[in-house]
């Protein structure tokens, strides 16, 4: 499993876009109401593209570090 | 050539006494009777040619022999009783004397403040400043008496060691992100080290101050495992929890390396602007992938997103570190905003099995971010009506240039208090 954020367009709401991510088959782990931010989860590979309603979709990154 | 013009008070106006005048002066008096619109007496007098004004008694002439009047005047037998030059006369116009001054002192305010500008932004010479705490003193923290108080100052990173002596007794709130590992304890070291820089006080064994903001309340966040890693969702989760916490202030001494000419991340760039609109300020280390004096790494992501305030790390010799990243990514973003202390910096740290001492010196842009978070805090309780925008904006425009070292490498410069 893959695990991305979606970063909603202006005046999108979250609540009407989360039955289209569902029926998409991606599992909804989060929805951060003060950033506008979806994370989910998908098995297969997921753009922008695939949904209008997001400005960005970055997948996770696992390479953050302290910087000593 | 301007001409000496005098006004000549005779005791009266008898024939012989202009026949005396005109005689003694050798001039020739017209009466003030035959003036006319056509006979002006700027069209009569001259050296030669006086005026009598009749109604005065008084006659005016040019260039009269000034010392012959003076004899005159003490000759009793003489007609002549006073002289004087001519005198010039001017309107007095208040009000143009009012704007007159009025420009005299804005050219003096413009002046003043040019003057101020200069002492205040003058590049800080390339000198050592030698003290542990050096840091703290290239930041002017000697000058100010703000200490953070009432500020909430969030720490995100591998977590804190709450058992720490200098933090006894404060009051600190927190939360882990990393599945199976506490906030409270930091086997790492970092986190615990970053939040002495920000949040800490002074050392428990010799007195010296080492932390900034050490007044504000504390609060942590552990993003970063205790072997210093983490990803985009324990950062995210926990900015999410400190925005809607209301914390003032976020800082993530933590970074993701980039590309050159890789674009900063849509996603953090969302999350930073969402952060300033509720007024917080996230403010993130540059990176130490540089390895300098080679061309140096571009700016690390977070920091190299508009909305979230990039941090260089300079030396005590006022250089900029080797490892510090730089705005190389400029076309894309990812400038660097300011610089601060990120070389031997000594803080807080854990004390660990067979060591005798709870500091430690540490270097990194890691190092340099809590300076700033630090000063931030110390800027709002300054100045509690300013937003995150302008306290950001604060720090920029506050920061001093040092000479050599380009925008590049360390921004609007080394970050300063304001006293």
């Amino acid at each position: 499993m893959i695990i991305y954020f979606g970063v909603l367009k202006e005046g999108i709401n979250y609540v009407k876009i989360k039955k289209k991510l569902t029926e998409a088959g991606l599992i909804i782990r989060n929805y951060y109401p003060a950033l506008k931010i979806v994370k989910f989860e998908s098995e297969k590979k997921i753009t922008q593209a695939d949904f209008d309603f997001f400005v960005a979709i970055e997948e996770e990154k696992n390479d953050f570090s302290i910087q000593m | 050539m301007k001409q000496n013009r005098y006004i000549v008070l005779l005791k009266d106006q008898h024939k012989s006494s202009i026949q005396s005048v005109e005689r003694e002066f050798s001039v020739s008096v017209t009466s003030s009777e035959l003036l006319s619109k056509d006979n002006r007496s700027y069209n009569i007098i001259d050296s030669k040619n006086a005026v009598l004004y009749k109604n005065l008694g008084v006659v005016v002439v040019d260039d009269m022999d000034e010392q012959q009047l003076t004899l005159s005047v003490k000759d009793t037998k003489s007609p002549v009783i006073w002289f004087e030059k001519e005198r010039d006369f001017f309107a007095a116009d208040e009000i143009t004397l009012i704007n007159e001054l009025k420009t005299a002192v804005d050219q003096l305010k413009t002046k003043i403040t040019e003057l101020e500008n200069f002492i205040l932004h003058k590049p800080i010479p390339q000198q050592p400043v030698i003290e542990w705490q050096w840091g703290l003193k290239a930041i002017g923290m000697d000058k100010t008496l703000f200490t953070g108080k009432g500020i909430d100052v969030c720490i995100l990173d591998t977590g804190f060691d709450i058992s720490h002596p200098d933090f006894t007794g404060r009051t600190i709130e927190g939360k882990s992100f990393i599945q199976g590992e506490d906030w409270d304890k930091d086997p790492n070291g970092h986190g615990t080290h970053c939040a002495g820089v920000a949040c800490g006080n002074v050392r428990n064994d010799t007195g010296v101050r080492y932390g900034i903001a050490k007044d504000c309340n504390l609060k942590i966040g552990k993003v970063l495992s205790n072997s210093g890693n983490g990803t985009t969702s324990s950062i995210i989760d926990a900015i999410d929890w400190a925005i809607t916490k209301k914390f003032r202030i976020i800082s993530m001494s933590l970074a993701s390396p980039v590309q050159i000419n890789e674009k900063p991340s849509v996603l953090f760039e969302t999350v930073g602007t969402r952060a300033l609109e509720n007024n917080v300020l996230i403010i993130a280390a540059a990176g130490n992938d540089s390895q300098r004096p080679s061309l140096p790494a571009p700016v690390s992501a977070p920091a190299n997103s508009l909305s979230i305030m990039a941090v260089a790390a300079i030396d005590n010799q006022m250089k900029v570190a080797r490892f510090s990243n730089a705005g190389i990514n400029a076309s894309t973003g990812g400038n660097i905003n300011v610089c601060a202390p990120g070389v031997d910096i000594l803080s807080s740290y854990p004390r660990k099995s067979g060591s005798t001492t709870d500091y430690k010196l540490l270097s990194g842009t890691s190092m340099a971010t809590p300076h700033v978070s630090g000063l931030a805090a110390l800027y709002m309780e300054q100045f509690p009506d300013l937003s995150a925008r302008q306290v950001w904006e604060l720090l920029e425009t506050k920061a001093k240039q040092i000479e050599n070292l380009p925008y590049r490498d360390i921004g609007k410069g080394l970050i300063q208090t304001i006293h």
